[in-house]
């Protein structure tokens, strides 16, 4: 899967487990599909850095991960996270 | 250079008897491997310390080059955090087995291939991961073949630890403790050398060793270790030990598998997990409360000590003290669900994951092993000073680690979850924990190589005096 593949879970959060670099993606889909697997094909710089972007993926993997994430954000998570600019990334 | 060359020798160390060894060759074959698990995690320790470090200064200087992809460099992190104790732990079963039952190990040939192949399945995951290729699970990085050949190693290690107890004929307390222990490791973690493609039961399942391996498994051969060594130490009583080391095993086993209901709060499970999580984790307090009193009983005792002794003590006390505090009482008070619904996901959680598995799991196993490793050695005042320098820096590593963590995970806690903050405004705001963070990464790793100095140059001169050089 091109979640495992790429080792996201690394940097990224997912219901809460993983690291703490890059933020909890699991209703992160919720900021639109296209926007998600733009984000992917087209990485920006990733802060504090002046240069180092996020990975990239090929289209295909991204929608791939985009199907995964959507899933993800179906998994009813008893009110966690309790903010309310969950999903923003 | 000469270290290395002792290194070398005694991981290369094979026995030429092509005959059946004598009951006097046979201790001394199982002696000699047993140190290379001493050796081994003392090495993967002191990597870990370097790889640790990089990895904290990463977080903290925008674009820093590095020859490992940035993503996998947290992955190698976990991994060595998790191989190096098992590695020194299965190496003080083996010791402590043989000095509770008084008999050498079933067969040697089983302890040297269940080292290799653990040592080996270690060494792969890092290379691979090096490379960029991963099972991308975390604390399970590795691809999946190699914690097969983890679990084989494991297997061949309770099957000789069944033959060695069978052949003694009797098995003692701490020995069951121990036994049982390993056997958890190996059963917790053959379900993980697979994936599972539905996210909510691999998660689950992956707790089994991110959880249960800490809070059954490694707590129970902790548990057995801790008191094998006072009873081989006199610094405690053996009818003491025996009447509470029943009751840990049982709590500890009873509360650790079900206190995994504590990582199941928001991944999809019923809410009724919330009271089974909180009430089972409220359990497994109880059995380290018991060891703590057992270390207090021993410290009572005021015993004279020798210095190698006291130095091990030492660091096992160090352990206790985290076991106490970090894994203990910050883990059951992050464990009530109205605090985890705001604490989980955040620092706060890696702060806790610093002092419970590195302070009570790690330095338990750096003073085990150095009392092994320096068995029938003394350390003179410049090793003796050099290794409490040694637990001191690690220990003020350790602790300047643990709470620049918990720091920027409550201020990360207030700004994300309370104030609404985003994500990536929050980071800026707690960027001068970790650069603090990686400051006691740098003392833990100064304290880390000083005490693994330590210890190789003591069995290298215990080495030189068993094996004196020719006369020219």
């Amino acid at each position: 899967m091109v979640w495992q593949a790429h080792n996201c879970i690394s940097c990224h959060t997912l219901l809460g487990n993983g690291g703490y670099r890059g933020g909890d993606l699991s209703h992160v889909i919720i900021k639109g599909r296209a926007a998600v697997v733009g984000y992917l094909i087209n990485p920006p710089v990733m802060l504090p850095n002046r240069i180092r972007r996020h990975p990239a993926v090929q289209e295909e993997e991204a929608e791939r991960l985009a199907d995964y994430l959507t899933f993800i954000d179906t998994i009813p998570t008893l009110g966690w996270p309790p903010e309310k600019s969950a999903g923003k990334p | 250079m000469k270290i290395g060359r002792t290194v070398f020798s005694i991981f290369m160390a094979r026995s030429k008897q092509k005959k059946k060894a004598t009951p006097g060759q046979e201790a001394l074959s199982t002696a000699k491997i047993s140190n290379r698990y001493f050796l081994a995690a003392y090495f993967l320790f002191a990597l870990q310390g370097g790889v640790a470090l990089l990895g904290a200064v990463d977080l903290v200087i925008p674009d820093l080059p590095s020859p490992v992809p940035a993503e996998y460099g947290r992955s190698i992190h976990l991994g060595l955090a998790v191989f190096w104790p098992l590695i020194g732990t299965m190496g003080l079963i083996n010791y402590f087995v043989q000095s509770e039952l008084q008999r050498t190990i079933y067969s040697y040939r089983l302890l040297r291939w269940q080292f290799w192949l653990v040592f080996l399945s270690a060494l792969a995951i890092y290379s691979t991961l090096a490379l960029g290729i991963g099972n991308g699970r975390e604390y399970l990085e590795g691809l999946p073949v190699f914690y097969l050949g983890v679990c084989l190693s494991l297997m061949l290690g309770i099957y000789n630890l069944f033959r060695t107890i069978i052949k003694a004929g009797r098995a003692s307390p701490p020995v069951v403790c121990m036994v049982s222990g390993m056997m958890f490791l190996f059963l917790l973690l053959l379900p993980n050398a697979f994936s599972h493609s539905n996210p909510v039961a691999d998660e689950s399942i992956r707790f089994w060793v991110v959880h249960s391996w800490e809070e059954v498994a490694f707590e129970l051969t902790t548990t057995g270790i801790v008191a094998a060594f006072l009873l081989e130490t006199a610094l405690a009583d053996r009818k003491t030990v025996e009447k509470l080391l029943y009751l840990e095993i049982t709590l500890t086993t009873v509360g650790g598998l079900f206190g995994v209901g504590h990582h199941y709060f928001w991944l999809g499970f019923p809410a009724y997990w919330l009271i089974i999580g909180t009430a089972f984790s409220c359990l497994q307090v109880v059995p380290v409360i018991l060891l703590g009193y057992l270390a207090y009983k021993a410290l009572r005792l005021k015993q004279p000590l020798s210095k190698r002794v006291k130095l091990s003590w030492l660091l096992i006390l160090s352990s206790l003290f985290y076991h106490i505090t970090g894994a203990a009482g910050l883990g059951l008070t992050i464990t009530v669900p109205m605090i985890n619904l705001y604490m989980h996901g955040t620092l706060l959680t890696s702060g806790h994951a610093h002092l419970a598995l590195f302070g009570s799991l790690g330095l338990l196993v750096l003073g085990g092993s150095f009392y092994c490793l320096s068995s029938g050695a003394e350390l003179d005042d410049q090793a003796f000073r050099r290794g409490k320098a040694g637990v001191l820096l690690l220990n003020g590593g350790l602790l300047a680690m643990g709470t620049a963590l918990i720091l920027a995970g409550m201020i990360e806690t207030y700004l994300l979850r309370v104030a609404g903050m985003n994500f990536s405004a929050v980071q800026g705001v707690i960027r001068p924990y970790l650069l603090a963070r990686a400051g006691g990464g740098l003392i833990f790793t100064s304290g880390d190589l000083l005490l693994a100095w330590t210890i190789f140059t003591v069995y290298k001169g215990k080495r030189a005096r068993a094996n004196p050089a020719p006369a020219k």
